[in-house]
């Protein structure tokens, strides 16, 4: 069965990105969102067991995506795919519960690498 | 004035995103820096008349005195601007961040050029190695510190009557530190922006 995979970040140049970086052959429902306030409703409506998300964004930034998942418990595996490269930014998402945290721009091959690390794929 | 913007939804964004990720990347530096964490705002993109550009560094003026330095820089055929704007406060901020202290202007003006590497430099580094293209730099140029900002002409920002800007507002969280980083693209310069944003873009 295909994955319920969510891809949120305001930047439609980004989304394609992350769309494009997508291992071959992974069988995944994609659906796409704008901010994190759509990024949330998605993953509530359990679009995003699997989710890609930026920081930066408009409406709730990926911090608040993160606080929500985790306080309201929601099934999420989250990967953070930021420009924001502060190590103390990489600290926090991790202690809101990301599994991990990719630098942009995302590569097929860095994207892979991080999903099999985990026994994503 | 703000005007059309002479660029295309996806330009506009393609824009927006690698400037994303090129103040990500100085977003690091200037946690180095200042030993805070910088919170990251979403890059604000304008086509402005001249007249207005000022008015994008209000919040960093705040009432006070300000102090700016700026760069030319050639991305490839790329023309560009780099103006930093910071308060005086901003700038006795940092000395403290760095137990260091302000006896002359020599000392701020030293701060205020460690703040432009951290923040200009590496900006403009990361987009060079994004559009794949040599970075020329000019003269960087001290445009004075302890300014009233109504006293700041427009040529020391730009040298186009009109051009597109990307204005990054950096802050540290719970603190009134900000520092503002304007990129200013000259009308001349737009052909090739966008010619190498088409480029990137497919």
């Amino acid at each position: 069965m295909a994955i319920p995979l969510l891809i949120c970040d305001d930047s439609n140049m980004a989304r394609k990105q992350v769309a494009r970086s997508l291992p071959d052959g992974w069988e995944v429902d994609i659906t796409f969102a704008t901010n994190g306030v759509e990024g949330l409703a998605a993953i509530r409506e359990g679009k995003g067991a699997m989710t890609f998300l930026d920081l930066t964004m408009p409406e709730m930034d990926g911090y608040g995506v993160l606080e929500h998942v985790f306080n309201e418990g929601l099934e999420a595996m989250v990967i953070v795919i930021s420009g924001d490269i502060q190590p103390e930014a990489r600290e926090r998402v991790k202690k809101l519960g990301a599994i991990d945290f990719i630098k942009k721009p995302v590569s097929k091959e860095k994207l892979t690498e991080v999903l099999n690390a985990y026994g994503l794929m | 004035m703000t005007i059309g913007l002479p660029l295309s939804d996806e330009q506009r964004d393609c824009l927006q995103e690698l400037t994303n990720v090129a103040m990500g990347a100085a977003a690091e530096a200037l946690a180095d820096l200042t030993q805070h964490f910088i919170c990251l705002p979403i890059p604000i993109i304008r086509y402005i008349d001249q007249s207005a550009l000022l008015q994008s560094f209000g919040r960093v003026e705040n009432g006070g005195l300000i102090s700016l330095i700026s760069q030319d820089c050639t991305i490839g055929g790329i023309d560009c601007r780099a103006v930093v704007v910071v308060s005086d406060n901003a700038i006795t901020d940092l000395a403290r961040f760095r137990s260091q202290t302000i006896d002359s202007d020599d000392d701020a003006q030293n701060l205020l050029q460690q703040l432009f590497a951290a923040v200009s430099d590496i900006c403009f580094d990361r987009l060079s190695t994004i559009f794949d293209m040599p970075i020329t730099r000019g003269e960087m140029i001290s445009d004075g510190l302890h300014r009233e900002l109504k006293d700041v002409v427009f040529s020391e920002c730009s040298h186009s009557k009109q051009m597109v800007t990307v204005e990054i507002n950096y802050s540290i969280e719970n603190h009134p530190f900000h520092c503002d980083l304007l990129l200013s693209f000259p009308d001349k310069a737009l052909p090739e922006l966008v010619s190498n944003l088409d480029r990137l873009l497919h």
